[in-house]
């Protein structure tokens, strides 16, 4: 019985973990906001991949909106030309909450809540979009990074369309 | 030496009536009016793909020219369209977007009237308080709507003394959409939404002329700057549609897959179809993936964008998930192409709203891609039925239909309906 019990030391370690994964999913949040997307890219492993999925009532299936490797994202924010910008460059402001983080070794499972706000030119801000972020973390070298981030969209009706994650 | 009139947006272009437009009939409240009776109401109006009602029973809720319709597929297999409407007192009837009706019936959860999936009255509650009135369930139901289909996709008219969708359509019309629409069973795998803060026509123009394919990076990387691509033509159809010749794209331009291999049927290696169906309906395949763009009009200025992407019904996992990597690239609300859609013609609803564009050109004659004649096309069937001019809302209404969109013949690359009162 005693080999489930959680050590005073092994929960310390683990808030650590805990901690650590919720600094960086709203350190996502913010180079998102911020567009530093080198930094945000530099969350992902080299292989992780990013996806926005939505389930609309008409169709039997969920649907899949986006799902680029991390060198992909790279690419294609790279790729956005001037008027690109111009229509995906709003201020951003992410609300985050972090409801579930589930260490299990040298893996993690995130589950978080967010808003996203979209402020035009004119100083208008309106809710862009929420959802959730479900993310696997994986552990390398002492350092999380992520292996996949699945953005599953409850807003269905977007404002502005753009590449950029959400 | 003659000098060319003076081109600034606000003077009256010196153009043949059908190559410019007066920009009022994108804002003005009384032309939309009359819109959504002789265009919205009044013609065939794509509504969504029969496979999202697969099953007998199996339901969704609709818009078109402002109405909600229940359409349903009947026990017998047959889809109908039912004005969502209690024939009681008028709340609506069916309140969720789509699904299967319970025991085949709707209930009004008001006064809990009910009916089958042919709209007729099952029910009525406490039917003896009618006793003494003409109120029965034999002679009662929900409203039905003119439903037909083509190659699976559905279409209703509010109008019910409008041609039949085949003569809406038109033969050469029909046959244009077989590649890939008729060909084998297809099926909606995407679905969204989104609300276009413009009138509807400058959305529909987007797809109706060839040479804002400048504006998209994937179009003139991988379409336009090809020689061969300067070959491809418009079709203008009677009743305003119009059909892009097939044109074959590069996708390695831009570090895309080619798409060459699992192709919708009839479809060729990188091939790219456009059709366009009056009034606000578009049908894009891009070899392996079909897309279909559909509007609804909500004012003036307003206007909802619902997109489809489709694939072959029975597609594997794999290649189900190709075809949604071809449809998200360029089309998905994350793709390419939409947002600068959108965002061109939000720029020119901008200055037409308040009055600083009062005309538009549409003036190009040329052989090739980038002709304006299927846009002129448009608005000749614009202008039958509603009545209105649209180079010059002043001068009031035509007062003739100008018929002469009742042609056989489809023509390629010249106007095929020029406007009654063009001297040109």
């Amino acid at each position: 019985m005693l080999d489930n019990v959680t050590t005073e030391p092994e929960m310390a370690v683990e808030m650590a973990e805990q901690s650590a994964l919720k600094r960086l999913i709203h350190a996502s949040a913010r180079y998102l906001d911020d567009h530093e997307f080198h930094a945000y890219l530099d969350l992902y492993r080299e292989e992780g991949v990013y996806s926005i999925v939505t389930k609309a009532p008409e169709l039997p299936e969920p649907m899949i909106w986006m799902q680029r490797s991390r060198a992909e994202l790279q690419e294609r924010i790279s790729a956005m030309s001037e008027h690109e910008w111009e229509i995906a460059g709003v201020e951003q402001t992410r609300i985050v909450s972090v409801d579930i983080v589930e260490v299990n070794g040298a893996t993690a499972d995130t589950s978080s809540s967010f808003a996203l706000y979209h402020t035009g030119q004119e100083g208008l801000t309106s809710c862009y979009a929420v959802g959730r972020y479900d993310d696997r973390w994986e552990k390398a070298a002492d350092t999380w990074k992520l292996g996949n981030r699945r953005v599953m969209l409850k807003t269905r009706q977007l404002d502005m369309l753009s590449p950029l994650p959400i | 030496m003659n000098l060319p009139a003076r081109l600034d947006g606000r003077t009256r272009p010196q153009l043949p009536p059908t190559h410019y437009l007066d920009n009022r009939i994108y804002t003005d409240p009384d032309v939309f009016e009359t819109e959504k009776e002789s265009i919205l109401a009044g013609t065939w109006r794509f509504v969504c793909h029969a496979s999202e009602i697969p099953e007998p029973f199996d339901y969704r809720l609709v818009t078109v020219a402002g109405h909600e319709l229940v359409l349903v597929r009947g026990k017998d297999g047959e889809i109908r369209a039912l004005y969502n409407s209690c024939a009681h007192r008028g709340a609506r009837v069916v309140r969720t977007a789509a699904g299967r009706l319970e025991q085949g019936r709707m209930t009004c959860f008001y006064h809990l009237w009910s009916y089958d999936d042919k709209g007729r009255c099952t029910g009525i509650s406490r039917p003896s308080g009618y006793r003494e009135s003409a109120v029965r369930k034999d002679a009662t139901g929900l409203k039905p709507v003119r439903v037909e289909t083509m190659f699976g996709l559905v279409f209703v008219c509010l109008d019910e003394a409008a041609v039949s969708l085949r003569e809406f359509l038109g033969e050469a019309v029909i046959e244009a959409m077989r590649t890939p629409f008729g060909i084998a069973d297809l099926e909606v795998f995407h679905l969204h939404r989104t609300e276009i803060k413009a009138n509807w026509k400058l959305f529909v123009e987007t797809n109706y002329e060839g040479y804002h394919e400048l504006l998209h990076l994937l179009n003139r990387t991988t379409g336009v700057a090809q020689q061969e691509y300067q070959a491809r033509q418009w079709t203008n159809h009677k009743r305003g549609h119009v059909s892009f010749d097939h044109a074959r794209i590069s996708y390695g331009n831009l570090n895309y897959e080619q798409r060459e291999a699992n192709m919708m049927p009839g479809m060729k290696p990188n091939g790219h179809v456009v059709i366009n169906l009056f009034p606000d309906m578009l049908l894009n395949c891009r070899s392996t993936v079909a897309r279909i763009d559909s509007l609804m009009p909500l004012s003036p200025t307003r206007t909802l964008l619902e997109c489809r992407g489709l694939g072959l019904a029975g597609d594997t996992g794999t290649v189900r998930a190709m075809r949604v990597r071809h449809h998200n690239q360029v089309w998905g609300p994350t793709g390419i192409n939409l947002a600068e859609d959108m965002w061109a013609v939000q720029a020119q609803m901008r200055n037409m709203e308040n009055g600083s564009s009062r005309y538009s050109v549409i003036a190009r004659e040329e052989e090739g891609p980038m002709d304006d004649s299927s846009l002129r096309n448009f608005y000749a069937e614009w202008s039958r039925l509603t009545g209105c001019r649209p180079h010059d809302l002043n001068s009031g209404r035509t007062g003739d239909t100008g018929d002469g969109n009742t042609g056989d013949a489809a023509t390629r690359g010249t106007d095929l309906n020029p406007s009654p009162d063009n001297a040109g």
